[in-house]
């Protein structure tokens, strides 16, 4: 459907081009666009080793070491890669209650991770645990909407960070689901929740327009489903604007392919998400087109 | 590949020559770790002494049983054993708030006796290799009804916080029922697990993410000696 649009939109220009020998050679991928992959997992919850054989839903899946054999391949392939994870890192394998996240953290560092956001469980063993496992970690937490001023965390995440790779610039921010509820409050402290949608729109018109980023990506630990939560990936992707995509978690859903949701003034938003334990990596291309000549600008799918 | 092709043309010509915006194209992909993936092994190896002190991990002596604990119905030692703790880990832990809480588990979720003597943290993996989480459910008092028929019809299930006979029924610590029922119970049951269809009507569920299995090896290494407790709490 939405290629359909951007067809007919498109169709008088490029019937133009059509004959224009040079052209007629195209690859599936513009040669000269400058392109950057974007890789992400979430929810992987402690899971280090591959699931047995005789694991009842996912045999012979999943697991680090094949996992980064996995990104090592694709950095040798790619120049421009950025590698993020949306939360729910810790919790739910014996490695997490024996070694406190400590595992976990070194490995993310090892795997070249770039940016990660919590989830809730990252909160299971308190702040102060969290702070004892990322001093293994060497990769920033961007947290946007939990406020950690009055903590053990405070200047330890940050609201977002900016990366350069190639000719592109990236920003990213990090939403946390509410806490109340879902988290022991002596693990979150006096963490406070703020509501993320007013915050997303916030940081994403600072990240396009004043650091004039070519791509925004929230990680978000909000979760996909829309009945379930008041505030979620779908009512993000709608109430907001400047964001290019949404890296999904919480809800463990394994979405076929990344979806394209319309952002309150109609541009395309996607959202992924990966299902959890690490038995998925996702991966988005994207072909920068045009470079900053102009601060909009409008996603192609294909 | 040929419509893909004619379809660049079209998309970069409008990026070329028309577009008022930028354009970037966006081309996705979800790659699937499996058998197809082989491992790395200098991350293999890397994860090899953590591997191996996990693994030495499940024969540290956590605890001491006087006598052995098994599961039975309607009411047996492992059963209470397993219910009386997880209530103390939650209530240790702040979870509880003062509510009267009741626990409804399953029998057929204990998989393995601990034995006389010594206790490690491989029995605990044994009674418990599932990795269950422990739930608090919100239910309609109503619904304490279904419970009690299903426990009759089941012949017993391991329970906490109330007591039962083929007649009657009541809330332990004199506690009185109100609008709400809370029950602690596992991720498994709360999902309507074992028929355990009262659970469908929960109008909250809050999983907690704590392993049953890990609470339970915490509260050993507290409580270190474990006595086989048989209180009545089921009679049928």
């Amino acid at each position: 459907m939405e290629r359909r649009i951007f067809l007919q939109k498109s169709l008088v220009v490029g019937s133009g081009l059509a004959i224009s020998p040079g052209l007629l050679s195209f690859p599936k991928v513009p040669e000269y666009a400058d392109k950057i992959t974007i890789l992400h997992t979430n929810d992987t919850h402690s899971n280090i080793e591959t699931f047995p054989e005789n694991h009842a839903k996912y045999p012979n899946q999943g697991g680090v070491a094949r996992r980064h054999a996995l990104l090592k391949r694709i950095r040798k392939e790619e120049k421009n890669v950025l590698l993020f994870d949306a939360g729910d890192i810790f919790q739910g394998t014996p490695y997490f209650n024996k070694f406190h996240g400590e595992l976990e953290m070194k490995l993310m560092s090892q795997m070249r991770y770039d940016c990660a956001t919590m989830g809730n469980h990252d909160f299971d063993i308190g702040l102060e645990g969290f702070k004892n496992a990322y001093q293994h970690g060497d990769f920033p937490f961007v947290c946007s909407n939990y406020d950690f001023t009055n903590t053990e965390l405070k200047d330890v995440t940050k609201e977002y960070q900016i990366f350069e790779k190639g000719p592109f610039k990236v920003g990213v921010f990090g939403l946390g689901v509410g806490l109340e509820g879902l988290v022991a409050k002596t693990n979150y402290g006096d963490t406070v929740f703020q509501e993320p949608i007013p915050i997303a729109n916030r940081i994403a018109k600072h990240l396009r327009f004043e650091e004039e980023c070519d791509l925004v990506i929230c990680l978000s630990h909000l979760g996909y489903k829309p009945k379930q939560f008041k505030d979620n990936d779908q009512t993000l992707a709608a109430e907001t604007e400047n964001i290019d995509l949404i890296i999904g978690g919480h809800t463990h859903t394994f979405l076929p392919k990344p979806e394209v949701h319309q952002n309150k003034i109609g541009e395309k938003v996607l959202i992924n998400q990966v299902g959890w334990a690490g038995l998925a990596l996702g991966r988005i291309d994207f072909f920068l087109g045009e470079k900053k000549k102009h601060k909009c600008h409008e996603l192609v799918l294909v | 590949m040929k419509i893909v092709q004619i379809f660049w043309m079209i998309v970069i010509g409008a990026g070329l020559l028309a577009c008022s915006s930028a354009s970037i194209f966006v081309q996705t992909d979800k790659v699937e770790i499996n058998t197809s993936v082989p491992a790395d092994d200098s991350l293999q190896a890397f994860i090899a002494p953590y591997k191996k002190e996990l693994a030495e991990n499940m024969n540290r002596v956590i605890g001491y049983a006087t006598e052995d604990l098994v599961r039975n119905r309607p009411e047996g030692t492992l059963g209470n054993f397993v219910i009386d703790e997880t209530e103390n880990y939650l209530e240790e832990h702040n979870w509880l708030k003062g509510k009267h809480f009741i626990s409804v588990m399953n029998h057929g979720g204990l998989r393995a006796p601990i034995s006389k003597g010594e206790v490690t943290v491989g029995d605990i993996y044994r009674l418990m290799p599932f990795d269950n989480t422990v739930v608090l459910a919100k239910l309609p008092a109503s619904e304490l009804d279904s419970i009690v028929a299903y426990l009759r019809n089941s012949g017993g299930e391991p329970i906490g916080g109330f007591q039962i006979t083929n007649e009657d029924f009541s809330l332990l610590k004199d506690a009185e029922l109100q609008d709400t029922l809370y029950v602690i119970t596992t991720d498994y049951l709360s999902a309507g697990g074992d028929n355990m269809s009262f659970f469908k009507r929960s109008y909250e569920t809050v999983d907690t993410g704590i392993f049953l299995r890990e609470a339970l090896i915490k509260r050993v290494e507290k409580i270190d000696t474990l006595r086989p407790i048989i209180d009545g709490r089921i009679k049928l």
